[in-house]
């Protein structure tokens, strides 16, 4: 391990913004590939692309949501409280029980499962 | 089905309220050899408790390494059930033990369970409070000097290395030379104190056979020692991360003690196996290693535990922590990292000495490398009185024990010196776990300096030793040995009848 996704994501970012226009994106992509490859950092390229991007999402203003639920559901109206720069994943994550459980950036929740309930009812 | 079960469940459901609301979390990244590396939680506090939500439910970490985008965490409970990807959520507390009266006499894990079998610690939970493991030491307005002393049961340590209540005296030596065995002599002699002046002892066993443990709290048990003891046991089968905590939580429940006004022992056994856990998770965590691989901080792991050992004064309770740290060394090397780290902290040291223990004198205290440098001020006036001039005869003794080996005849002078010094080491052993009360001390030692015990052949001075004892105990307990005891004194007309009943002892031996 040589860098820490971080840091890949962020030299990517720079290198697209100071090479507008000179070189394709598609360019970019496959140099950013080959280094992570030279660099012997093959087995954690997927944390580097995600890495990436978590780096975009950041720079247009947005959040990275996660929205998991117990079940597979039709239609989930949260979009007022979110704004379009966010981008919205969600999961089906049969332990909740029921309920949601909603991630920001990875790093804040809000846990309305039941299984959370549950849990602080027999802590 | 139990009705009143029921109905009590059915009031906690109804009565049960969640007020869910957003909360920090993180996920584990990396995980084993028990430390994870969790990313997120940007503003946990170092040291602070994570909960891992894992499969096999909740496990507890501390938060060691805070860093630009990860937390390295030292897993406190089951770490093979800790998976990468599994959430962890803030405590909000640092790591902390909750301690009460009633931990007395009871054997506890560096987290405050209960390890002996005998059921919960609390039976009611507001009886205990909740110490951190980590706390500031004393300061200096806080404290005052050292001036009472702790007796310890060994004769050579009562009369040339004192300890007093609120000291850091550290027991240094090899394996196999009685540095345990000096630790539990102290404990055991504190039964011989009376109500509030008997301190309440910690013995932490730090990487220690569970086997030795064991056999260390039947000892305390059968000796009645117990009932003003508490173990904390962190064995060689326990993780580093317990080992690693396992005096500063000892430390914590001697604080508690010590803050309500009473005094308190608290001795590591031992700091060469807890430095060694704390290179173990150093290393696992990353840390740069230095000298002999131990982490940059390793004088700060001991200095800041050892500081917590104090005298208060009065405005602040009087209440005492004394520590006694023990160190082994390899091979006699006192001059190693470690030992020469805590011989730096400590107020003193008590040097223990394989060839010595091996010449049949026990216990092996090398009594030239061993000082206490605030004892003095908090020894009896009576052991003052006797023992002044112990270290100076036996310097003297040793001194000449090596030309005497070439000398075919001496003086008499230097002839007599040799055998004063002969007779005094061979008054100054004492077995295992029997230990010997001050004033008791302080009549052995008064009769062989002043040369009521010369006439003695060397071979029979140990059994004088007990007759003149048990002579006293049985006939002049009372006029002599509580008088020393209560006054802390050999005055003029105890001494005079002292002189006395030496005499008459010796007439009937």
């Amino acid at each position: 391990m040589k860098y820490a996704p971080e840091l890949y994501a962020e030299a990517f970012i720079q290198a697209l913004d100071e090479s507008a226009g000179h070189a394709s994106r598609d360019a970019l992509v496959a140099s950013l590939l080959a280094v992570i490859e030279k660099n012997g950092d093959n087995a954690r390229k997927v944390k580097i692309l995600n890495a990436v991007r978590r780096a975009f999402i950041k720079k247009r203003g947005g959040r990275e949501i996660t929205i998991e639920t117990a079940r597979v559901q039709q239609h989930i109206d949260l979009g007022r409280y979110f704004t379009k720069e966010d981008e919205i994943e969600t999961r089906v994550n049969p332990d909740l029980v029921a309920g949601l459980r909603i991630t920001i950036d990875g790093e804040r929740e809000l846990d309305t499962s039941l299984h959370r309930k549950l849990s602080r009812m027999f802590q | 089905m139990n009705y009143d079960i029921i109905e009590k469940l059915k009031k906690e459901i109804e009565g049960f309220k969640d007020d869910p609301r957003f909360e920090d979390v993180g996920s584990v990244v990396e995980a084993g050899d028990g430390i994870a590396k969790i990313s997120g939680l940007r503003k946990a506090l170092s040291q602070e408790l994570l909960s891992i939500e894992t499969h096999a439910g909740e496990v507890f970490a501390v938060a060691f390494n805070l860093e630009e985008n990860f937390i390295g965490a030292v897993i406190l409970g089951d770490a093979s059930s800790v998976r990468v990807g599994d959430r962890v959520k803030r405590s909000g507390r640092v790591l902390s033990i909750r301690i009460g009266n009633e931990v007395i006499g009871r054997v506890v894990s560096p987290l405050g369970a209960p390890l002996d079998a005998k059921g919960v610690l609390f039976e009611r939970e507001d009886r205990a409070e909740e110490y951190m493991l980590e706390r500031k030491a004393p300061s200096v307005v806080e404290r005052e000097s050292v001036k009472t002393p702790l007796h310890t049961g060994v004769k050579s340590i009562d009369a040339m290395i004192p300890i007093g209540r609120g000291q850091r005296e550290l027991i240094i030596g090899d394996r196999q030379t009685g540095k345990t065995a000096i630790a539990i002599d102290t404990i055991l002699n504190q039964k011989q104190e009376k109500g509030k002046d008997r301190p309440v002892c910690i013995y932490v066993a730090i990487g220690q056979k569970d086997s030795k443990i064991a056999k260390i709290v039947k000892v305390f048990e059968e000796a009645g020692a117990l009932e003003y003891t508490v173990v904390v046991s962190a064995s060689a089968s326990s993780s580093a991360s317990l080992q690693y905590l396992a005096p500063y939580a000892g430390c914590a429940i001697g604080e508690y003690f010590m803050d309500q006004g009473r005094d308190a022992l608290v001795i590591y056994d031992d700091l060469s196996k807890h430095a060694d856990a704390y290179r173990e998770l150093s290393l696992l965590l990353r840390r740069p290693p230095g000298r002999e691989a131990y982490p940059g901080d390793i004088f700060y792991l001991h200095s800041r535990l050892l500081e917590r050992a104090a005298k208060l004064n009065r405005e602040n309770g009087g209440g005492s922590l004394t520590a006694l740290p023990i160190i082994e060394t390899k091979l006699g090397d006192v001059a190693a990292y470690i030992p020469t780290n805590v011989i730096s902290i400590t107020d003193g040291q008590i040097y223990l000495e394989s060839s010595l223990f091996y010449q049949g004198i026990r216990p092996a205290i090398n009594v030239g490398l061993s000082v206490s440098r605030v004892g003095s001020s908090a020894q009896t006036k009576a052991m003052k009185k006797v023992a002044g001039r112990l270290r100076l005869e036996l310097a003297q003794f040793r001194e000449l024990q090596a030309f005497v080996q070439f000398a075919s005849d001496l003086d008499e002078a230097t002839k007599k010196r040799v055998d004063r010094g002969a007779l005094l080491t061979e008054i100054l052993k004492q077995r295992d776990r029997e230990p010997v009360s001050f004033e008791q001390a302080v009549v052995v030692l008064y009769s062989a300096l002043n040369g009521y015990v010369d006439d003695i052949p060397l071979e029979k001075a140990k059994q004088f030793e007990t007759h003149l004892v048990d002579y006293l105990e049985k006939r002049y307990r009372a006029e002599i040995l509580d008088e020393i005891q209560k006054t802390g004194d050999l005055s003029e007309r105890v001494e005079a009848r002292l002189k006395e009943v030496i005499g008459e002892a010796k007439g009937i031996f």
